[in-house]
């Protein structure tokens, strides 16, 4: 720190640190002292972060709320009044979550899923309706300097599967600071979230097959290697995440073991052409399979079944409501959103008693 | 026409004019003619696909003009381009193949050029965005009997937004024809979408072009370095392939003219080693801010073989104008990197990214076909075809999907479309643009609370400029600036005016020369001072030479200061000045946040950073800001990412103007917690005299300080 980044003891800094912590500290010099410990710290911060990490972090933060998220949560927080430009739209007839132009009908909530990057293998799957508006704005672009087509990085993901990662991605830190008691009450959460998640994957698969999806991320089970797709699960150790998937269910400790045991066995010399072949053609596969799922497809994947249990419930829950109307709780599909909203009585298990 | 005599000037037809009417009739449109009338005639609305070079442009406006005879109602045919170069030159080339005067029978119009003659043009070439801004005050387009949109495949905002006002006019006005043109056959969504009624789509009128096949060549792996693979490609076609004019898309100018020169040194290298088997070469670079003499050099015939040598070759280097707007004859081979620089706006951060980004498969496919113009071609793209198949978009996305909507939305409301929600678009923006717009058309009181237009949003919509400039205008006599805003108003309009010049020493003597003319308060201030001292060397081009500055943006300049003037002498908005200058130049500052208060960014930490207000993004001012130092509060023209998010065009401001002119906006109720918060409290304590004395003081002392730093670095 040169001697000009040195805070001047007259600047405003510090008395406006000073009066927000006027009640515990009462001498100048304690109050000097606090002001530069804080200041230090706030360095130190800066320091770990360049600042192109923090143009990129300001950014993602940036977009991954939409305006209308935002003008929702300010006026619950109660800053300012209701958004104007958000009131005058709705006086045009615009609903929050709806598209803009000649919809047909303007309150059928189901015609507005569609995505501007149509032809995108968009994991969330909404099936693309051609026809439809976006309700979304495009993604932004990255810096890729003048590698060809093919190495950079791939196209942009799909806005709301990036909403969706940046949830993820909050959720895991969250989870992350908690203290043995709440860790404990977790766990026990979590085996039972465990046990309903079978059952909600489940439903979550039949709905979306019946709107022609044939895979979202949200199918997903750690535990049940059938709810993967083949070659999904190789591709997954290929991005780099080896993730401990048991075997089969039914299969042994002891099983396990063996397996195992057989693998990491020095071969004969006389090669075993029956392991041997067998061997290759999982790395052939498993190669096939890198290419055959986009590297993004293979993150929000990754970082799904990085989550707690109950947390994985939660989104699994979520995408129910939001896309199919259907309530876990209630058992029920409704027929809108609106109807949902009337006639459900709320989002968690609580609120069903 | 095969008359003698012509019918609209009722003079004799002139030699040159049989001459290109023996070369109209072998344009592919010619031959399908009477087919065209026959359609044209029964139906309201026609959609017509012709490739560029079918000869669609030029040809189908006059046999429309043919057949309505507008000029004997009082009518006219209007004919839309989206680019101001191509209505020009489009225009003038129609005026010489109907034998009369440009501007007279034919005339063209574009943003701060009108080349017409009321009462006596009657076919009218124009931008799309100066047809929008004429519905504006003609909502029904009265004036016209029919109107052509062309080149509508390149889905230009205001293009888009034409079909919406055309589809619902066309409903209203049955007298009205309509012709939607495209280069490619994506025409089933215009004819789906002018579908008056429900169950019949507007009917189709094809023209084939004259195109040869086209040889598709892929690369074996990905390439590290597209602008180094293009140049080696570009080698290699010139060494092993038949003769034959090799066309490169690269995507901007500093990248397109050094790929010139490096192709030419290599070429040379070349030719020096083995001159029986390597021909000469030109490299031609092609963009659209390069001089229209100096895009006519396309055109050229390649160079002729030395001495017994291999045929000559032409290379034009060009940006995607060459994609479809441009037929450039002799090209047999295209290299294709895969890549075009993409404007996208973001509502959600205020945003616009201006990056290279991936081509979508249309445009690979449009560029592919400019290889066969000629004869059976070459396209040599350098990216696999799995990437091609699974990187690429299907189409590239409209701008309207792409673009900031504020001006739009007034030129909309001003038209008196007061659902934008409901309009029927072809394809609906993001609601969240529509949000930002409206939001910044209200606090700029262009749009009252319940989004009704008051009469300074219809004085503002008067003005073609964005809101912003156009508010700036309007109040600047408050500030008794109103002359030097009209002059940075201009400057602003215009594209950059500080040429940079390849070559270190020049660059650095470039520098230089922007150091002497830059005021070191803010950039806004720096482009009245060029401007001034421009007029005060009496336009002379030598000293824009020696000072490296554009002459033609500088001319540009000028006029449109002419323009803006008239429009503001006839609202009687008062032209003043002071003759402070110290005091002027805080008047100037304090107009800009008038207009420009939603687009400022508080100073974060010691390093250099700002904060954009309210949406908190982390900003860096762009290299080509002239500020000496770094300012507490900077307004900007415009906040863009490219390599890195940088603001642009930053002047330096108060936080008390911001509380003084802007209140609704800094209000702290409203405002998210932050340091740029805090720093506004501060300001708003002071402005309420909840000071304590230490306080006071010390802020006082570095106003002094500031004020007096300023005279002696002036360098006016």
């Amino acid at each position: 720190m040169s001697a000009d980044d040195d805070d001047d003891y007259l600047s405003d800094k510090f008395l406006v640190a000073a009066s927000s912590s006027s009640t515990k500290a009462s001498s100048y010099s304690q109050l000097r002292k606090e002001a530069q410990k804080k200041a230090q710290l706030k360095n130190e911060q800066n320091k770990q972060k360049g600042r192109r990490q923090r143009e990129i972090e300001a950014r993602e933060e940036g977009l991954s709320k939409s305006l209308f998220d935002r003008a929702k949560e300010e006026e619950a927080a109660g800053i300012g009044s209701a958004n104007k430009a958000l009131s005058i739209m709705m006086k045009m007839g615009f609903k929050p979550g709806q598209s803009l132009g000649n919809t047909g009908d303007r309150d059928d909530t189901h015609a507005r899923s569609g995505t501007p990057t149509a032809a995108a293998p968009t994991l969330s799957g909404a099936s693309d309706e051609q026809k439809a508006h976006t309700t979304v704005p495009l993604p932004l672009q990255e810096w890729e300097g003048r590698r060809g087509i093919g190495l950079g990085k791939r196209r942009a993901r799909s806005p709301s599967a990036a909403e969706r990662l940046a949830k993820i991605a909050k959720m895991a830190e969250s989870s992350g600071q908690r203290d043995f008691r709440e860790r404990a009450r977790d766990d026990y959460n979590n085996r039972r979230a465990e046990g309903r998640l079978v059952p909600a994957q489940s439903t979550c698969a039949t709905l979306d097959e019946h709107e022609g999806k044939s895979f979202n991320v949200l199918w997903l089970n750690p535990n049940n290697r059938d709810t993967f797709p083949p070659g999904l699960l190789e591709a997954l150790a290929l991005h780099g995440n080896i993730l401990v998937i048991p075997e089969r269910q039914g299969d042994s400790v002891q099983n396990r073991l063996r397996k195992q045991m057989q693998i990491d066995a020095l071969q004969p010399i006389n090669d075993d052409a029956d392991l041997d072949s067998g061997r290759a053609d999982v790395m052939k596969s498993s190669l096939a399979a890198e290419d055959q799922y986009p590297p993004e497809l293979l993150e929000e994947a990754t970082q799904f079944l990085r989550l707690q249990a109950q947390d994985r419930l939660h989104l699994v829950l979520s995408y129910l409501r939001d896309k199919h109307a259907y309530c876990f709780w209630c058992g029920v599909t409704y027929e809108s959103a609106e109807e949902m909203q009337e006639q459900c009585p709320g989002p968690e298990e609580d609120d069903h008693d | 026409m095969d008359g003698d005599i012509n019918p609209f000037t009722k003079q004799p037809h002139s030699g040159q004019y049989r001459k290109i009417l023996e070369a109209r009739k072998k344009l592919p449109v010619f031959a399908q003619m009477d087919e065209f009338f026959k359609i044209f005639t029964e139906n309201q609305v026609i959609v017509m696909v012709g490739e560029t070079g079918s000869g669609k442009t030029t040809q189908i406006p006059q046999f429309v003009a043919f057949s309505d005879l507008p000029h004997t109602r009082g009518k006219m045919v209007a004919c839309t381009q989206p680019r101001r170069v191509a209505a020009m030159s489009v225009a003038k080339r129609v005026a010489d193949e109907m034998d009369v005067q440009l501007g007279r029978q034919v005339g063209y119009s574009i943003r701060f050029e009108d080349m017409t003659e009321p009462g006596t043009t009657f076919l009218k070439y124009m931008t799309d965005g100066m047809l929008l801004r004429e519905a504006m005050n003609d909502p029904s387009l009265e004036r016209y009997s029919t109107i052509i949109l062309d080149e509508a495949h390149e889905r230009t905002l205001a293009t888009d937004i034409l079909m919406g006002l055309l589809k619902g006019i066309a409903k209203k006005r049955k007298d009205l024809k309509i012709i939607i043109m495209s280069a490619t056959l994506d025409a089933l969504k215009f004819q789906k979408y002018f579908s008056l009624r429900s169950d019949t789509q507007a009917p189709l009128f094809k023209v084939p072009g004259r195109t040869h096949p086209v040889e598709v060549f892929y690369t074996q792996e990905p390439e590290p370095d597209y602008v180094e693979a293009a140049i080696r490609t570009t080698l290699m076609i010139h060494r092993a392939e038949d003769p034959g004019d090799i066309l490169l898309f690269l995507t901007g100018e500093a990248e397109i003219e050094d790929a010139c020169r490096k192709i030419k040194l290599e070429a040379d290298d070349l030719i020096n080693q083995d001159p029986s088997s390597v021909g000469p070469i030109v490299c031609i670079p092609l963009y659209s801010s390069l001089p229209p003499q100096q895009q006519q050099r396309i055109f050229d015939p390649p160079p002729a073989a030395i001495q017994g040598g291999p045929p000559g070759r032409k290379v034009v280097i060009s940006t995607n104008i060459a994609e479809t707007s441009l037929t450039i004859d002799g090209i047999v081979y295209v290299v294709d990197p895969g890549f075009s620089k993409q404007k996208v706006y973001n509502p959600r951060i205020r945003v616009e990214s201006l990056l290279v980004s991936p081509i979508s498969k249309a445009s690979a496919q449009q560029r592919a076909g400019r290889a066969g113009r000629t004869r059976p071609g070459k396209c040599f793209r350098l990216y696999t075809e799995k990437d091609f198949m699974n990187e690429l978009e299907e189409q590239t996305h409209p701008e309207i999907l792409r673009s900031n909507l504020s001006n739009t939305v007034l030129e909309l409301m001003k038209l008196g479309i007061k659902d934008l929600v409901s309009f029927d678009y072809v394809d609906a923006p993001a609601p969240e643009t529509l949000m930002r717009a409206l939001e910044l058309l209200n606090y700029l009181a262009a749009l009252d609370d319940e989004g009704n237009l008051t009469p300074l949003g219809g004085m503002m919509a008067e003005f073609p400029l964005d809101p912003q400039l156009a508010k700036l205008l309007i109040v600047s006599p408050e500030f008794k600036c109103s002359n030097e805003i009209l002059t940075i108003t201009a400057m602003m309009s215009v594209p950059n005016i500080w040429l940079r010049p390849p070559g270190a020493t020049q660059r650095r003597d470039a520098d230089a020369a922007k150091a002497l003319l830059t005021v070191p308060d803010g950039d806004h201030l720096t482009l009245l001072n060029v401007y001034n001292q421009y007029i005060l060397n009496m336009h002379d081009k030598n000293w824009a030479w020696n000072n490296y500055l554009s002459v033609r943006a500088l001319q540009q300049a000028e006029s449109i200061r002419n323009q803006l003037q008239r429009i503001m002498e006839r609202y009687d908005i008062e032209f003043n000045s002071i003759r402070d200058e110290k005091k002027l130049f805080a008047n100037i500052r304090q107009a800009l946040v008038c207009g420009f208060f939603m687009q400022v960014a508080h100073k974060e930490g010691e390093k250099g950073n700002y904060l954009t207000a309210k949406d908190n993004q982390v900003v860096a001012l762009h290299p080509s800001c002239g500020l000496d130092t770094q300012p507490e509060w900077v307004l900007f023209n415009e906040f863009v990412l490219t390599t890195r998010p940088y603001i642009r065009t930053v002047s330096e401001i108060k936080a008390e103007w911001l509380i003084e002119y802007a209140a609704n906006y800094f209000d702290l109720a409203t405002f998210p917690d932050g340091e740029t918060k805090r720093a506004l409290q501060r300001a708003w304590n002071k402005r309420t005299g909840k000071v304590d004395g230490s306080r006071g003081k010390a802020s006082r002392k570095q106003d002094a300080q500031g004020d007096g730093r300023d005279p002696k670095k002036r360098k006016v």
